[in-house]
């Protein structure tokens, strides 16, 4: 009697455990898998992550510090940074994800261009340690930098205690862009025009590139040459001299212009040479900083 | 131990799942459910198996690069015939689209010296026969479909019908035309258009002469008539212009209508297998 009331326990503790894991295997397969995620994240498959993630069964999931984590960071790896910054400041002080997360956040709002919302974003980062407070005065210097306000970009360096390893060369590179935009001399796109108008082409010699110059040059005077061979010999009336006139006209014209708007596009190259250079240095601390975060899930 | 039998079942779980969704059609999460399968298994056979289906839902995406990616990470050498053969004829396809032809040559090579038992090859042929085709090595091409009809099973007189058939195909006006990209340069660099006649493009062609004649004439009648700088920077520069675009454009055209000529052979190759694998699968249900 007994040695079958036992045996009936014994079954019935069996029954529940195979449910249990049945239960467990059938769940994992539509539940929110965090581990499997970052296993995806960690191999390059930010799409497929991202499809997770956005699958209803991870919206509903619990742990949402790790969920925002891991959606931040797809959008970050697939270059939407907006969307990535919009996930990453979801996550409280109260998480281990919160530091890397928020710094990425701001990261990502200087890329976009937008330097108020990304200092705002370092600034209320709340941090403890020397090193913590290094890098985000760093960081702030180096947006500080990126928007060309120089004085703020050395009042928020000098505030850096400048030993941390993984700022230090960074920190150089800065210092060095920083002295590079002292020296830089804009060039004026009326200057461009003017020079351009007096000789074809030196306008586009002025804003530094030398093969158009030479091709603007000769095919302007060219023109005006064939204008001024028709113009003596068949006179100001002639269908030919009035078609290569208006030729050379537009191409003159023509000229002036493109050459003020060579100097303008040579700026905006500089301008989003710097930029790209910044972010580079901004980016290598906080992901050298981040990197012995290994997180775990 | 126990742990181990647990993600086995779990792992098990994923690969039936993953297979599920393959077969609805919804390659994207398919694939995904094939990389968890893999991530959780641990038995080698099984995680070869994910890869093999998780290429074919990159290749039902179109993505055949990636498809290849998950297939050259597997050595075939140890697996059983099946799977080898599988896994090979997959790597096959996908260089054959993505073009790579020397290395779906030497995937077939591969398959050739495994088997002995020609039941076994004939089903890479077809693609061997493709390959062939784009390489334009049309005898052996023609060999290898009169081996391809030689080793099915149907009767004599449908098996000499389909002979003839590739007989025709393979007839010297019907084959691709190889135009050579050198001559069109050079043809275009003595008579302004005659590159792209050469090509076929007649109309292109004439119209392309007819433009540089009159550049041509142009600069002569200004010179001839002192009107040097006229001559010289509208006649003759434009001339220059459309002369060395011409001579550009008849090099293009020749590698455009190379490629074009062997896709249209292959349709025509597709059509043909298409028509024999029906009737052989009529014939022998």
């Amino acid at each position: 009697m007994v040695t079958d009331l036992f045996r009936n326990i014994k079954v019935a503790c069996i029954v529940i455990i195979l449910t249990f894991f049945s239960r467990a295997s059938s769940q994992n397969t539509t539940f929110c898998d965090l581990r499997f995620i970052n296993h995806l994240l960690r191999t390059g498959y930010f799409e497929e992550a991202l499809f997770l993630l956005d699958s209803s069964d991870c919206s509903s999931f619990q742990i949402n510090d790790s969920v925002n984590y891991l959606r931040g960071w797809s959008y970050f790896s697939l270059n939407m940074p907006v969307s990535s910054s919009e996930s990453l400041l979801k996550i409280g002080p109260a998480s281990s994800l919160y530091l890397k997360s928020h710094f990425y956040a701001a990261f990502n709002y200087a890329q976009t261009g937008d330097i108020i919302k990304a200092i705002d974003v370092l600034e209320k980062i709340e941090v403890n340690t020397c090193d913590q407070i290094s890098l985000k005065n760093f960081e702030i210097a180096g947006m500080q930098l990126q928007q060309g306000n120089l004085s703020a970009f050395v009042e928020w360096f000098g505030k850096n205690t400048g030993n941390q390893p993984e700022i230090s060369e960074s920190a150089i590179n800065l210092m060095n862009i920083s002295t590079e935009i002292k020296s830089h001399k804009s060039k004026s796109p009326f200057l461009a025009g003017l020079f351009s108008g007096i000789i074809p082409g030196s306008g586009k010699l002025y804003a530094g590139k030398k093969g158009e110059a030479i091709a603007a040059f000769i095919s302007t005077v060219g023109i005006g040459l064939v204008t001024w061979e028709n113009y003596r010999k068949r006179g100001i009336n002639n269908f030919n001299t009035i078609v290569f006139g208006t030729i050379f006209a537009t191409s003159y014209m023509a000229n002036i212009y493109g050459s003020a708007f060579s100097v303008t596009v040579i700026e905006n190259e500089y301008k989003q040479n710097v930029k790209n250079t910044v972010l580079f240095n901004l980016h290598i601390p906080i992901d050298t900083f981040f990197s012995k975060w290994d997180l775990c899930f | 131990m126990t742990l181990f039998s647990v993600n086995g079942i779990y792992a098990s779980d994923y690969f039936s799942h993953a297979l599920k969704i393959y077969y609805e059609g919804r390659f994207f999460e398919a694939s995904i459910e094939f990389e968890r399968a893999i991530y959780y298994e641990t038995d080698s056979t099984r995680i070869e198996l994910c890869r093999y289906y998780k290429s074919l839902c990159y290749k039902g995406l179109g993505k055949y690069d990636k498809a290849l990616e998950e297939l050259v990470n597997v050595d075939v050498e140890p697996m059983n015939d099946s799977l080898f053969l599988d896994f090979q004829y997959e790597r096959v396809l996908c260089s054959y689209l993505l073009k790579d032809l020397n290395q779906a040559l030497n995937n077939i090579d591969r398959i050739y010296m495994r088997f002995k038992d020609t039941s076994k090859i004939l089903e890479v042929i077809p693609l061997n026969i493709l390959c062939l085709n784009a390489c334009r090595e049309w005898d052996n091409a023609q060999i290898l479909w009169n081996f391809y009809i030689n080793n099915s099973r149907l009767n004599d007189s449908v098996k000499n019908n389909f002979k003839q058939e590739v007989k025709s195909l393979y007839s010297k006006k019907n084959l691709p035309r190889f135009h050579f990209a050198g001559k069109a340069e050079t043809l275009s660099s003595f008579l302004p258009g005659s590159g792209q006649i050469y090509n076929g493009a007649v109309l292109e062609g004439s119209f392309n002469a007819i433009i540089n004649l009159t550049f041509l004439y142009y600069t002569f009648s200004q010179f001839y008539s002192k009107y040097y700088f006229t001559g010289y920077f509208i006649g003759l520069r434009l001339f220059n212009k459309f002369y060395a675009g011409g001579i550009r454009r008849a090099k293009s055209l020749t590698e455009e209508k190379n490629e074009n000529g062997v896709k249209a052979f292959n349709l025509e190759n597709i059509s043909l297998m298409s028509r024999f694998i029906n009737t052989k699968s009529s014939e022998n249900p």
